[in-house]
């Protein structure tokens, strides 16, 4: 099974087995990994399951949408060139080791 | 037209009748037991009451269309709403903007690809980025009113606290009148309760809203608005050719309709559960942080939205029922967020809980463009209320809110002990 790694703001990881098609978002949901607070319920709507993607699996994620572009753009913390919204990224075996960086703040 | 519905069980409930919204919980389990697809033999449509079910539903908007109307009425079966004889106390109202109100329907109900472009624009007003830029103003609107009441005493939290709090956002948010802002409660009354049958209420909130209908008409204009950042977005879209100056005046309209009532109504429900069990308010009152969390399971335990409507626009199939096209579906939205299934002990409002699952905003492509900045109202009110109350009770018996489509109360008696920390 592959494996998300979830990175806090202070260093600290935490590592979860992520069955194919789980999102990041509800991975760390459902696993009580603080950070992440996503309470649209995945939709789209609020922007507060924001992370930064380690670069090196940046070009293996689908590209960003336009909703999630829009989005992308009332992200509590700075969007940075590696900002995605957790919940539209579904794990498959080819991320596996994702590493995704937590903002400071969702909202 | 029936169609064959020999394999779906059949309710013969009302949904409309006194006892049922007065309480509706236990109908609702008698609705979730039955099965994941009910056939409701008094209005001839289907009913979903499960969450998995109703989160499938509102997810598939190809099968299960918005365009007939999120109420009972079916604009194709009958006529239009505005045609009806019920509707001719409006006709009292001076050049009333019938295009306009056209318009608000078209803006909220079209599936894509008509859709896109309006719900992106609706994204854009309501963007969590604009929200947030108001937080200070709308944070510092809760702690004014609170201090204001909490000195008093006692109060009423749904009209003196919730409603006059949420008419304040919306009002300077859109750039409507100060002058006047009270119709919008007639208005929007009149817009949610004509989502179901033509009882009562029905009539009484139309004869009510005259006086709303004439104000709404006149203010929801470029001309009338002063400057509020969604005003400003809405006409800006027109400007950039992105919509007529018609869907604009239909667009500010939305806010009076949509983004007032259900808002208002979820803090009062907030404010009622928190009264009526201690221990959660204590919980609140020791971390306020738990704001936010408290609104969400508020949303879950007691949904103020009653019935949402869905039409099949195909033969389709729902967890093994077969499903003929052209059928109205009911969901509720506050049956699916007390469903065993997904909830441990439902019927326990507990502010702790993750009750994010919850369908109160509904899902997919319709789920509400205005939840960022309801959540934030919410937490507002019950931040200032934790960090000024330390004792919140009833203040007699709260008065139930007569109402087809909404579940909240009219009148909220609050006693409450102030707190200088």
């Amino acid at each position: 099974m592959p494996k998300v790694i979830y990175q806090s703001p202070d260093g600290a990881r935490t590592e979860i087995d992520a069955p194919v098609g789980a999102t990041v978002r509800n991975l760390a949901l459902a696993n009580g990994v603080d950070g992440i607070v996503g309470e649209c319920g995945g939709e789209l709507m609020c922007a507060s399951c924001h992370v930064y993607v380690d670069e090196q699996f940046l070009e293996r994620l689908p590209p960003v949408q336009e909703e999630e572009d829009e989005m992308l753009e009332s992200t509590a913390c700075e969007r940075l060139s590696n900002s995605r919204l957790s919940c539209q990224i579904k794990m498959t075996d080819e991320l596996d080791g994702l590493l995704v960086r937590l903002p400071e703040e969702q909202l | 037209m029936t169609p064959s519905t020999t394999q779906l069980p059949e309710l013969d409930l009302d949904p409309y009748s006194p006892e049922f919204l007065a309480d509706p919980y236990p109908y609702y389990a008698q609705l979730r037991d039955a099965g994941p697809v009910v056939w409701l033999t008094r209005y001839e449509h289907y009913v979903v009451a499960r969450h998995a079910e109703t989160k499938a539903v509102l997810d598939d908007w190809e099968t299960f269309g918005s365009t007939r109307g999120f109420g009972l009425h079916d604009p194709e079966r009958e006529p239009p709403l505005l045609d009806s004889p019920e509707y001719e106390p409006l006709a009292r109202v001076p050049h009333m903007n019938t295009e306009a109100i056209r318009g608000l329907l078209d803006a909220v109900r079209p599936d894509p690809p008509e859709h896109d472009p309006i719900r992106r624009l609706f994204m854009r007003m309501l963007a969590p980025g604009l929200i947030r830029r108001s937080r200070e103003q709308i944070v510092g609107a809760a702690q004014a009113l609170v201090e204001k009441l909490v000195a008093r005493g006692s109060f009423d939290a749904a009209a003196e606290l919730a409603d006059a709090f949420v008419l304040g956002v919306i009002g300077d948010l859109v750039g409507l009148p100060e002058q006047g802002r009270e119709h919008i409660i007639a208005y929007g009354n009149m817009a949610m309760n004509t989502s179901g049958p033509r009882n009562e209420v029905y009539l009484e909130s139309i004869e009510h809203a005259v006086d709303a209908v004439a104000w709404v008409d006149q203010v929801c204009t470029r001309d009338s608005l002063s400057p509020g950042p969604i005003g400003q977005l809405i006409f800006d879209a027109v400007d950039a050719g992105e919509i007529e100056e018609d869907m604009g005046n239909a667009f500010v309209r939305v806010f009076p309709t949509a983004a007032v009532d259900t808002t208002s109504s979820t803090i009062t429900n907030a404010i009622y559960n928190l009264a009526v069990n201690p221990d959660q308010w204590a919980l609140l009152r020791d971390d306020p942080s738990l704001a936010r969390r408290a609104f969400q399971e508020t949303m879950r335990f007691t949904q103020a939205i009653h019935p949402l409507y869905r039409t099949t626009t195909r033969d389709g199939e729902l967890a093994g029922s077969e499903l003929a096209a052209g059928i109205k579906m009911a969901l509720f939205l506050g049956s699916a967020n007390r469903d065993p299934r997904v909830f441990e002990d439902p019927d326990r409002f507990e502010i702790r809980r993750d009750a994010t699952p919850q369908l109160g905003f509904g899902s997919g492509i319709h789920s509400c463009a205005g939840q960022t900045l309801a959540r934030l109202e919410g937490e507002a009110v019950l931040t200032a209320l934790s960090r000024r109350v330390a004792r919140l009770e009833l203040d007699g018996e709260p008065t139930p809110r007569r109402h087809n489509t909404l579940h909240t109360w009219a009148h909220l008696p609050v006693k409450v002990t102030g707190d200088a920390r």
